[in-house]
């Protein structure tokens, strides 16, 4: 596209016309150059954009992948605290405190049969 | 029109020195731009990008597997799991000796909160151009914490996983520890040790290529392989049951001034182990403060020992199961049976006439077993044995096991038979003991025991444990027979006191010799008490074995070991809800 347009402007050169034709392949040529740069700015702040939108979520990933550690590291903690609360020496200990007396007697009753009359 | 006209003479007017400033102005804008983030990055947020750079210790987590933990079912919410073995942040203190401006202070601050001597931190705080010097493995989070608030330069910490038991001394002998071996965690002991690769997992690693001068090559060849956690171990034991009898096993080994004693109570129909207790125990956690190494032996598994009359049941099968004899045979007991230059005399000392089968195992009549194995002779006898499981280990997942000793019958003596009868010249196992018992209230089939009932894969894949039944030993008329003989025992015999009111318990009684450690002959003073047996006799919900070794105060077992069986009998009829059989008078 640039090598036509140098071709362009060099054949305008050359034979130093002035045609209506001519002024609009120049002006052409200006406007191309003005997108080309205009283009690559806007490509430049894209890529900015871009890439420093990536880093902001991979430091956003990052920052929830620790919250997660963080959050399974508290579970695990409060599962050892849960495991040492059930354990039965504290649960026997508890009781002793609390003066709970051991069942010595179990009485079963026995199951009732299919029928039964209700009155 | 205008502005496209105006527009195209401005253009036709730009000199290059325009053009270049255009570019300037879009290289500021990109720069600025650039600058402000970098600005905001490094100065407005520099708290947060700090805390994310510091968590450097991720990669050390993905390289180091987290070691699985053993698990037994809650009985009270299915489907979820209690940890008998799990692990625990703790950290390792650490310093670097380079930056250490003060090794005096900082040794004498942090021996006490590490429980170290001063002067075995200070050689290690003055290293020269050391940079790395491990302090104190397993510090809780509480001591780091005081470490951290004394702002100590070149005292470091860092995360690692310490295994962590909460039910500290229940079922120690079973579960093992987790100890240090070679600079590396390893499971010492019991299922710590017998699954240590299971549970261990598989750690990662990191290559990367280097060059001439060891510095890692920028676009060479890296690879990354996380590691791979441990597998979860689900065992078959019952932790309420575990705890009851460890803790009565404890009180026992105590009250009679004991050496030491075993309890192991299985599931007859499947062979599960519901729980498993040594005596003297140890806290898993503090495992370095026991001094004798013996201790972390599981003696249920290890310890082999001359059964006694609690072998007597096992003569017995062999010969209802040949037929030979019945419940209600008779023999004339006449106090001793001579064979060659041996008398062989009952425990008693006693002449007890015409006795039946029942009578033998009710009084526990050497004489009688004597009289049942001659009946069977002693290639069977021995064969009876085998079958039974002595003399073989059964490959309990534990890292300890022995397979006694049943060599004397070997040479088909009539001594070593009769001897053998009534439990004595052989050597044998708790768990042979057990499980032997177990098949007689199972119907007379063999069950592997076993411990781990699942094996949970970090992928989610689970591996369940199905029950196998060994062998046949006995035929299903010849168990029933027998069990109703072991319950006469319990109702009339020496075991009354491990009978639980209500319910048909089956069980025998065992008081055992000790052979002497300086020559032959047995120890005068000392005996092995233990009883088997299982309940309730039709449907057996338990087979459970107790051994009390060396009681000091009372010489029989039905003063030492039977007790502990009729209490934890009760115990488990209760805590299964088993009903009565007959009305309690």
């Amino acid at each position: 596209m640039t090598k036509f347009a140098i071709r362009k402007f060099s054949a305008q050169k050359h034979n130093n016309l002035h045609s209506p034709q001519q002024r609009r392949i120049n002006l052409t040529n200006s406007g191309l150059r003005m997108l080309l740069t205009g283009l690559i700015i806007f490509a430049g702040l894209s890529y900015l954009f871009y890439m420093n939108q990536t880093a902001t979520s991979g430091f956003d990933i990052k920052g929830m992948e620790n919250s997660i550690e963080q959050i399974k590291k508290i579970n695990k903690s409060l599962e050892l605290q849960t495991a040492e609360l059930q354990s039965l020496q504290r649960i026997e200990a508890a009781s002793q405190e609390l003066q709970m007396v051991a069942t010595t007697r179990i009485e079963y009753l026995p199951a009732v049969g299919a029928s039964v009359a209700v009155k | 029109m205008v502005i496209k006209r105006r527009f195209k003479k401005e253009s036709e007017k730009k000199s290059p020195r325009d053009r270049l400033d255009v570019l300037l102005v879009a290289i500021f804008i990109f720069a600025a731009i650039l600058s402000m983030r970098l600005i905001d990055i490094q100065i407005f947020q520099h708290g947060f990008y700090e805390a994310l750079a510091a968590n450097q210790h991720e990669l050390y987590e993905k390289l180091l597997p987290k070691r699985g933990e053993i698990l037994v079912h809650d009985p009270d919410n299915a489907g979820k799991y209690y940890p008998l073995a799990t692990n625990k942040i703790n950290y390792l203190i650490y310093a670097e000796p380079k930056r250490v401006t003060s090794p005096g202070t900082a040794a004498r601050e942090l021996a006490p909160l590490l429980e170290l001597e001063e002067a075995e931190i200070l050689p290690r705080l003055e290293k020269e151009g050391d940079l790395y010097e491990p302090l104190k493995h397993d510090v809780p989070e509480e001591i780091k914490n005081k470490i951290s608030a004394l702002n100590l330069t070149g005292i470091k910490f860092q995360e690692e996983l310490s295994r962590y038991y909460p039910d500290k001394n229940i079922g120690a002998h079973l579960l093992g520890f987790v100890g240090w071996q070679d600079d590396v965690r390893a499971g010492r002991y019991g299922l710590e040790e017998y699954w240590n690769k299971e549970l261990a997992g598989e750690s990662g690693f990191l290559q990367a290529e280097k060059d001439a001068q060891g510095r890692w090559i920028t676009f060479g060849t890296k690879l990354f392989q996380e590691a791979k956690d441990g597998d979860n171990l689900v065992l078959t034991i019952d932790r309420t049951i575990q705890y009851e009898a460890c803790t009565t096993l404890n009180e026992a080994v105590q009250k009679h001034g004991a050496d030491g004693g075993s309890v192991i109570i299985m599931d007859p129909a499947t062979g599960a182990v519901i729980a498993m207790c040594g005596a003297p125990d140890f806290d898993l956690n503090n495992y370095r403060e026991v001094e004798e190494v013996n201790t972390f032996i599981n003696p249920a598994t290890f310890y082999i020992y001359e059964p006694g009359s609690v072998f007597k049941p096992i003569t017995m099968a062999a010969a209802l199961d040949q037929g030979k004899v019945t419940p209600a045979t008779t023999y004339e007991d006449t106090g001793a049976e001579k064979i060659g230059k041996y008398t062989i005399k009952n425990s008693d000392s006693k002449t007890h006439g015409v006795q039946t089968m029942t009578q033998v195992l009710e009084q526990s009549l050497n004489t009688g077993a004597i009289f049942v194995a001659r009946q069977v002779g002693p290639e069977i006898f021995e064969e009876y044995v085998k079958k039974f499981g002595f003399g073989q280990k059964y490959g309990l997942e534990l890292s300890s096991e022995a397979q006694g000793n049943i060599s004397l019958l070997a040479g088909q003596k009539e001594l070593n038979m009769a001897t053998a009868s009534f439990g004595q010249g052989i050597a044998v196992t708790l768990l042979q003991m057990t499980n032997a018992f177990g098949a007689i209230a199972n119907n007379g089939n063999l069950m592997e025991p076993y411990v781990v009932d699942e094996i949970q894969k970090p992928d989610g894949q689970m591996i369940k444990t199905e029950p196998r039944v060994i062998r046949q030993v006995v035929s299903s008329k010849t168990a029933t027979t027998l069990g109703a003989m072991l319950v006469n025992v319990v109702q009339n015999g020496h075991g009354q006191r491990a009978g639980v009111p209500g319910y048909y318990v089956a069980g025998k009684t065992g008081t055992a010799q000790i052979p002497r450690e300086d020559g032959p002959g047995y120890d005068p003073d000392h005996t092995i008490g233990s009883f088997c047996g299982f309940a309730p006799v039709d449907n057996p919900r338990f087979v459970m074995c107790v051994k009390l070794d060396r009681p000091r105060d009372v010489q029989w077992a039905e003063s030492t070991a039977a007790p502990i069986f009729g209490y934890l009998a009760q115990f488990m009829l209760n805590y299964y809800g088993v009903p009565p059989e007959e009305e309690v008078k």
